[in-house]
């Protein structure tokens, strides 16, 4: 039997990718958090949980096209830079920052820092848009799929269609987005 | 947002770094001149690093709430294993009661195979059964007879036999047709009950026991 390809798996199948590697790996990850960084259970479940996340970002921005080693690997690489990551946090402060922000980890990214006040009214625009929009400008922006792709998943008549849709759901995205940063 | 769809498009390329080197040189002109063009970049900058915020961020979300259905399924799991234990337990302590029934059963009784509940029995106890202050000279008697009203008939058998055979005590023998009955032995039963020497003795019913 072939090993599964997990990257491809993600790219096409990603719900259901993800659920299996979470099911897959979660124990040993978690076990591992706790036995070698000191975690309570609820941060090594975080942990894990992040490093997931930063393992589908990778793979949408093809950071990461062929894993090198076996997946457990490398998920254990991600999170043991995110449990160093909160013990240097919690030796600085006794307030742990929640993970649950993505703004932060995006803005680490960038060339040129945004600001985060900028980032977290753009998401917060993009979560009040709603749909069509919101899937449309994931499709595009995040997922980088091109407008034919689109307006087959959406139902447009064509790629044009889907084109003007899109720029006329950036218009209402920027709005929103000033909106949020006022 | 000013700029035209055409400008927006040409920006999204840009940040991607998909424009020829002509294009980009071009537009970097026009950015450093045009500060409608140039703040729609910066926008789409901001908003483009928002949305994958944002769908990190319910990625995020969609694994809490993996973990959630997980941890449901784990309790009704160990809800499951639980009531399997408890049903198992019930289960051994039924099967451990019916096997100290039939062991407790086989005690008192003895027998297997008795045809009488205890009324019907009790009705063909024919002897004086009260404690006697009297030496009992009869010691052979009594203790068959005994035997007898504890049902317990194989030991009862050979005494109550030997009683009706060198003593022709048809009470034994009467008891006698009776054990057998209780031991299973239909026909011995039948032939002892049905015999002339217990003529006197209510055999009817036993004798329809023994069909």
């Amino acid at each position: 039997m072939n090993p599964v390809d997990w990257i491809d798996e993600i790219k096409n199948n990603e719900e259901e990718a993800l659920t299996s590697i979470y099911k897959m790996y979660r124990d040993d990850c978690i076990y591992w958090l706790q036995k070698s960084y000191s975690c309570t259970r609820d941060e090594a479940l975080d942990i894990f949980q992040s490093t997931l996340v930063i393992l589908y970002d990778n793979v949408k921005r093809e950071k990461l096209t062929k894993l090198t080693s076996d997946m457990k690997s490398y998920l254990m690489g991600i999170a043991k830079n995110k449990a160093l990551e909160m013990i240097r946090t919690k030796k600085k402060s006794t307030y742990l920052k929640p993970l649950n922000s993505w703004v932060d980890y995006v803005n680490e990214d960038q060339e040129e820092a945004i600001l985060e006040e900028q980032l977290l009214a753009a998401s917060k625009a993009l979560s009040r848009i709603g749909d069509p929009c919101k899937s449309l400008l994931q499709y595009y922006f995040y997922q980088n799929k091109n407008m034919e792709e689109i307006s087959e998943l959406m139902g447009y008549k064509n790629a044009d269609t889907a084109k003007n849709k899109k720029y006329k759901c950036l218009k209402r995205l920027q709005l929103l987005y000033y909106r949020h940063k006022d | 947002m000013r700029s035209s769809q055409q400008d927006i498009e040409l920006l999204e390329a840009y940040i991607k770094g998909a424009l020829d080197k002509e294009t980009h040189t071009e537009l970097e002109k026009r950015l450093a001149a045009e500060p409608d063009l140039f703040e729609d970049y910066k926008d789409l900058k901001v908003m483009i690093q928002g949305i994958r915020a944002h769908t990190l961020d319910e990625k995020y979300k969609q694994l809490k709430r993996l973990e959630d259905g997980l941890d449901n399924t784990t309790t009704i799991k160990k809800n499951d294993s639980f009531l399997k234990m408890v049903f198992l337990v019930v289960i051994v302590i039924a099967l451990l009661l019916t096997i100290s029934k039939f062991l407790l059963q086989n005690d008192t009784s003895k027998d297997v195979s008795f045809a009488l509940n205890d009324d019907e029995f009790y009705r063909y106890v024919l002897h004086r059964t009260e404690r006697s202050t009297e030496m009992d000279i009869d010691t052979q008697k009594t203790m068959a007879y005994n035997l007898f009203v504890i049902k317990d008939f194989k030991k009862a058998k050979p005494m109550l036999t030997t009683l009706w055979q060198e003593r022709k005590d048809t009470l034994s023998y009467f008891y006698l047709g009776i054990t057998e009955l209780s031991l299973g032995n239909k026909e011995k039963a039948q032939k002892i009950l049905s015999s002339n020497a217990l003529d006197l003795y209510p055999v009817e019913d036993l004798l329809k026991l023994c069909e």
